[in-house]
């Protein structure tokens, strides 16, 4: 119970401390000691809820149970190894004079505290406070967004606040309308918006309003997450950001929005299946929408950021199909997607370092420039666009054939098609970028530091998984989808 | 006397529409503001007991909308406010009309036929919503960056007065964090309209649109 605490007092504490007037190199220290410490926490945290049933019961300001374990699991993997790599990256920026070297603090503090606010969203056991949280990530991400502070990063920063912010206020209304529902069974008390109260009386709340509810909700949070008509501020935001925060934004706080629309899902399917229809809509909306930007893009980072959009798509597709294989490809695909295109943000950040600019048509011959990293990419970008032997192809195969089994054909059917699509263009653009001469005026070569490590461990999760998944493995994750199936109930 | 007060509320929001000069709709977002706290003094006071909840969010609302918001607004104007009126999307009279007709239409669809459930009957509810809408249209209609954070406070006016509607208030933790949200919100917001202001030496929003695709 304590320990759910630590995991927002310690990025917090080690937010305070890299603002203190160390200099450089204890600052990065105190942000490695600090993102290592929580990974750690985090780590053991969601183990020994998986293994237990969870910690805390209701009623407690802090709860982790099955659903959120696997989202704690993700921000202490996904999260470490950005804040980790945030360091080589810094190192880069100040080298090539991108940023002062007394802005390094405000960036490692503002990081600590995004990962503070999402570990706050995905542990809140009170629909209000999961709000708040999440609104919160908004307001810190922004600045981290707009750090560079030239003209298109403000831009960016401020289409993202904004358009995050309306986008929340209506998931608001949702979150009213939930209360108002709730308090015919639980009363006015804060217990009214409790997640572990609620869902034991799911099938008793009011379904008419429960129906406009997640309507309000889906907007809200489905702009946080980046869902087709609503995602504009995502691929300027993704883009424009320094790149362990394009990682962060695209690999955890996307999966966090999706996160409270699961949970939502979970309390209105129990009156109908009104928002898993929903669901599927947006999700093959989203896929279908993102595929034609993909194809035309010539920005890598907003290619990435467009991937980023059909893949959301994919998992809440998963999740309005429901069923255990809708539930395990939506659950599997959002730790694959976190890993896979966390080191592919990382990577591509790294190269276009490398060349100072995005700009596909400009990155010629990556595999001579930068040959460890870009390799790493290449990987990353396989795995992103879901060929075998890696993770995200079992998991999109699950949507899909849970897809067939609910008997609809045809959306299997699109479904296969778009990604197979995506890959063929991801492809086409990788092999431009690997398999072209460089230009002469750029140095060669690189040696295998730790950040290559750093990049290489979640690689190597997706190959292990997609190559052999333990037993172990795939009894806690089965917890988790009978957890959801049960409508939250342990 | 919550007739009055929900009507001065709306009526702020709607007159935001028919005005450009920045200095007047921050005054009018203060009338709106203290038209939210009296409501929620009023509804702590008249029934028999005193009711302490909703005494709390009257006394927030008057400490950080009335007093602290509006204070930073009128500061922030006076450093980066290029000109006195803000360039528009649509035309002064269009958008007042639009803005009534958004009115119209939360009283006679939105409210007795999409939401009929948890329409109790009284002003406040089609108010609060008339209100989000009126936020968010004036928003759209202003092509400047400082105009938007006027909007987004005036849109969460409207979802607060929509809160104490619908279920009489949120439990206070959620209402205190709803406004530590806010207050920070609108100052990081703040902070970035001082470094557009910077950048790209206007607020106005049509410089904002370089990024594409």
């Amino acid at each position: 119970m304590e320990m759910l605490y630590l995991l927002l007092l310690i990025p917090a504490l080690t937010g305070a401390a890299v603002l203190l007037p160390l200099g450089a190199v204890w600052r990065e220290r105190i942000n490695l000691a600090g993102s290592l410490l929580t990974g750690g926490v985090a780590g053991w945290s969601s183990f020994w809820a998986l293994q237990s049933g969870g910690i805390g019961g209701p009623g407690d300001f802090l709860v982790i149970d099955e659903l959120s374990a696997v989202l704690v699991f993700i921000i202490g993997v996904v999260g470490t190894i950005c804040c980790l790599y945030t360091v080589t990256y810094l190192r880069a920026d100040l080298k090539n004079g991108e940023l002062a070297e007394n802005r390094t603090g405000s960036f490692f503090a503002l990081l600590q505290l995004f990962v503070a606010t999402m570990y706050l969203a995905v542990l809140a056991d009170n629909i209000g406070v999961m709000w708040v949280a999440i609104e919160g990530t908004t307001i810190v991400s922004a600045l981290l967004v707009g750090f560079y502070r030239n003209r298109a990063s403000l831009e960016a920063a401020w289409k993202y606040i904004i358009i995050c912010t309306v986008g929340i206020a209506f998931a608001m209304l949702g979150i009213i309308l939930t209360f108002h529902a709730a308090r015919a069974a639980l009363g006015a008390g804060e217990i009214s918006l409790s997640w572990r109260f609620l869902y034991p009386l799911a099938s008793s709340l009011d379904p008419a309003l429960m129906k406009l509810a997640f309507v309000f909700v889906l907007v809200g949070y489905g702009t946080k997450a980046g869902l087709f008509p609503l995602h504009t501020w995502l691929p300027d935001a993704h883009s424009q950001a320094p790149s362990p925060v394009s990682a962060l934004l695209s690999g955890v706080l996307l999966n966090c929005a999706v996160y409270a629309i699961i949970r939502f899902h979970l309390l209105a399917s129990a009156s109908g299946d009104f928002s898993g229809r929903l669901l599927v809509a947006f999700g093959i909306i989203s896929m279908a929408g993102a595929l034609p930007f993909i194809l035309v893009q010539k920005d890598i980072k907003r290619l990435l950021a467009y991937s980023s959009v059909e893949h959301m798509g994919i998992i809440v597709l998963g999740v309005g199909l429901g069923g255990h294989l809708g539930y395990a490809g939506a659950l599997l695909h959002m730790v694959n997607h976190a890993l896979g295109k966390a080191v592919l943000f990382l990577s591509a950040g790294t190269l276009a370092q490398g060349y100072h600019s995005k700009l596909i048509p400009r990155m010629k011959g990556i595999g001579q420039l930068l040959p460890i990293t870009s390799t790493i990419f290449m990987a990353s970008l396989l795995a992103i666009g879901g060929a075998p032997p890696f993770g995200l192809f079992f998991s999109e195969i699950n949507v899909a054939s849970r897809g067939f089994e609910a008997g609809h054909a045809g959306l299997g059917f699109v479904f296969l098609m778009v990604v197979a699509v995506v890959f063929a263009g991801m492809i086409y653009f990788a092999g431009k970028m690997y398999f072209s001469d460089l230009p002469s005026r750029f140095p060669k070569g690189e040696r295998f530091s730790a950040a290559h490590a750093l990049m290489l461990l979640p690689v190597c999760l997706l190959v292990a998984q997609g190559v052999y998944m333990p037993g172990q493995v795939q009894h806690l994750l089965g917890k988790v989808v009978s957890y959801m199936i049960a409508g939250g109930v342990n | 006397m919550t007739e009055i007060l929900s009507f001065v509320f709306l009526m702020a929001g709607l007159l935001m529409l028919a005005g450009r000069v920045v200095a007047r709709n921050i005054t009018l977002l203060v009338v709106q503001s203290l038209a939210l706290s009296g409501i929620a003094f009023y509804l702590g006071l008249a029934g028999g007991q005193v009711g302490w909840h909703m005494l709390a969010v009257g006394a927030l609302t008057l400490v950080v909308k009335v007093v602290i918001l509006p204070l930073v607004l009128y500061k922030l104007a006076a450093r980066v406010v290029v000109y006195r009126e803000v360039p528009l999307t649509i035309g002064l009279g269009p958008s007042l009309l639009m803005g009534v007709l958004l009115v119209g239409l939360t009283y006679a669809y939105i409210v007795p036929v999409l939401l009929n459930e948890v329409n109790s009957g009284s002003q406040l509810f089609p108010v609060s919503l008339s209100t989000v809408l009126l936020g968010f249209f004036f928003m759209v209609s202003r092509r400047s960056a400082f105009n938007q954070i006027i909007g987004i406070i005036s849109m969460e006016n409207g979802l607060f007065l929509c809160a104490l509607a619908v279920t009489g208030g949120m439990p206070l933790i959620i209402e205190l964090g709803i406004f530590f949200d806010l207050l920070v919100g609108a100052m990081v917001m703040g902070l970035m309209t001082r470094r557009i202001r910077g950048a790209f030496d206007t607020l106005d929003t049509k410089m904002l649109s370089k990024l594409k695709g």
